[in-house]
């Protein structure tokens, strides 16, 4: 295999790319009131507060959502207990029908005299709201100033038609990628002769504009022969056990020097 | 069972009187990717490792004990004629106020050594990937430690040093292989406990 | 009766003190040579059971080690410990220099 780049340069690999990416599509209403037609993380503040006392469901685009869903509706599938069977179960010949929640009452509970009737959620209500006189009438949507400034509307936003179904189910989303190698040359694993030879690699680090010290222009790292063998090949040449001792190993192809940079 | 031998595995010859070297010498000694750390490692390793590869741990972590040994000799050259004056000098002061001029296993920074530098996961791959990154790790720091003096004797020594931890890098990355291919599993074991 | 001690360590003191001249350290380097080209085969043979010309090579390098071994203890005294060297009177062992000292 021929080597066009001379060893222990290290050419800077080309960026792929980015593909077009689809910006987002913010909506913002500054007086928004009702949540019925809020979208964005913007108007999901006044939406939390006001679904605690009129249970609005807020409905977002998906494409606006970024992702996140609503709390109301579970993503994924369902786990119950028919999803997930129990093998065990399953060996020992399926649940005992015997075995139900009112077969086996909670002891406890039949002791203290039963489930109180008149123990319900609006007997009991929040303590610290009705200390401090009741929920707050004038805590509206309205009241809570637009903290964000008004975004511009990005342009060539995607008809919410397409958004719906995007991407489709057959088409080849990886099309714009070509496989590896056919664009750019592979990095071809260095001939362990050379190898041998040249123990050190250098590269230009980034130099910013605003470094205190003079900068070191061209840094070194080393790569010891070790990288390039998995399996030491039986016969390779020996040194003399005097040049052996002072080089550190038996074989010169292992011998790996060092000498220090500055 | 250990046979100690009366002689270094390297002559290891020091030409400067510069006891600052010392203090950088004894991240080897005590350091967490020094020789104690390496010997300690890979001897504790062999009992839990495939019998095919318990020779060479125990055989490298001998010779890692002798690499302890010469690294020894470094600092003990260096400090043995040294004066509480020319320690502190060295930025040794507070090393002599603890230890006189005895050594003592402890990194460059004076951070005592200690057992969470090693580790034997019982798995033989970690286990072996370790002991290469450990090899690798020291390799880097005699290289430091090679830039940090210009005594040619010393560097000698430290060239030495820095050379057979490529060469165990090279055998614990044989070892990996050996591991990979266990001949053993041409037979059916069979797997649960004895009846 | 007095204790012949005093008169055995100073013997002792004469004989302890090993001559390093250029004559050890030769001798000292060669051996160090070997032992470490035993070393390297045993790491190597660890790996390689089966390389036969490095086996032969280690069984050889024992077998030159044990004869370069017995004549440098024979000059400077025992180089192992528990039985694996011999001893002269008075016990050797304990004799000077140790491989940090050298």
């Amino acid at each position: 295999m021929e080597q066009t780049k001379p060893a222990g340069q290290v050419k800077p690999v080309e960026q792929a790319k980015p593909t077009e990416q689809v910006k987002p599509v913010i909506h913002v209403k500054p007086n928004s009131t009702t949540t019925s037609t809020a979208s964005g993380n913007v108007s999901m503040l006044p939406n939390m507060l006001q679904s605690a006392s009129t249970n609005v469901t807020p409905s977002v685009s998906p494409a606006a959502n970024m992702g996140m869903q609503p709390m109301n509706e579970p993503s994924g599938p369902t786990y119950g207990m028919a999803a997930v069977p129990n093998p065990n179960l399953a060996a020992a010949g399926g649940a005992n029908p015997a075995f139900t929640a009112a077969s086996m009452p909670n002891p406890n509970l039949a002791a203290a005299g039963g489930a109180n009737p008149a123990f319900t959620a609006a007997s009991t209500p929040n303590p610290n709201l009705a200390a401090a006189g009741g929920a707050n009438p004038a805590f509206t949507a309205s009241s809570i100033p637009n903290y964000m400034p008004n975004l511009p509307v990005y342009p060539n936003p995607m008809p919410v038609a397409q958004q719906s179904s995007f991407p489709p189910a057959t088409a080849n989303v990886n099309a714009h990628i070509k496989p590896m190698g056919t664009d750019q040359p592979l990095p071809l694993p260095m001939p362990i002769e050379e190898a041998a030879k040249n123990p050190y690699r250098y590269y230009e680090p980034f130099i910013g504009p605003y470094d205190p010290c003079p900068p070191i222009t061209v840094k070194r790292y080393v790569v010891p022969i070790n990288q390039y063998l998995n399996f030491q090949p039986a016969g390779l040449p020996q040194f003399a056990p005097a040049e052996a001792l002072k080089r550190g190993t038996l074989w010169p192809l292992l011998s790996s020097p060092y000498e220090p940079e500055f | 069972m250990w046979i100690y031998e009366k002689k270094l595995q390297y002559p290891v010859r020091v030409s400067k009187c510069d006891p600052r070297m010392a203090k950088f010498l004894i991240e080897q000694y005590g350091g967490a990717d020094g020789e104690l750390a390496a010997a300690l490692r890979y001897l504790n390793q062999r009992y839990s490792i495939p019998d095919k590869v318990i020779g060479l741990l125990t055989d490298i972590g001998t010779e890692e004990f002798a690499h302890l040994e010469m690294i020894a000799t470094m600092v003990y050259k260096l400090t043995k004629d040294a004066t509480p004056e020319q320690l502190k000098e060295a930025g040794l002061g507070d090393h002599y106020v603890n230890h006189d001029r005895a050594l003592f296993y402890h990194n460059a920074s004076g951070v005592p050594w200690t057992a969470a530098y090693i580790q034997a996961k019982g798995d033989p791959i970690a286990d072996l990937y370790e002991d290469i990154a450990a090899e690798e790790k020291a390799r880097a720091t005699y290289q430091w430690l090679i830039d940090m003096t210009d005594d040619v004797d010393l560097q000698d020594s430290l060239k030495f040093l820095r050379e057979r931890e490529i060469v165990h890098s090279l055998r614990f990355r044989e070892a990996v292989e050996i591991i990979k291919q266990d001949q053993q599993t041409k037979k059916i074991f069979a797997v649960g406990t004895p009846k | 009766m007095s204790l012949n001690f005093e008169r055995d360590e100073r013997r002792g003191r004469e004989k302890m003190k090993t001559k390093l001249d250029n004559e050890y350290y030769r001798r000292l380097h060669e051996l160090q040579a070997i032992d470490f080209t035993l070393v390297e085969l045993q790491l190597y043979l660890d790996t390689h059971p089966q390389d036969m010309q490095a086996l032969q090579q280690f069984n050889h390098f024992a077998q030159v080690r044990k004869k370069v071994a017995q004549e440098f203890e024979a000059m400077y005294g025992p180089l192992q410990n528990f039985g694996n060297s011999y001893s002269g009177f008075p016990w050797q062992w304990n004799d000077t220099p140790w491989p940090w000292q050298v």
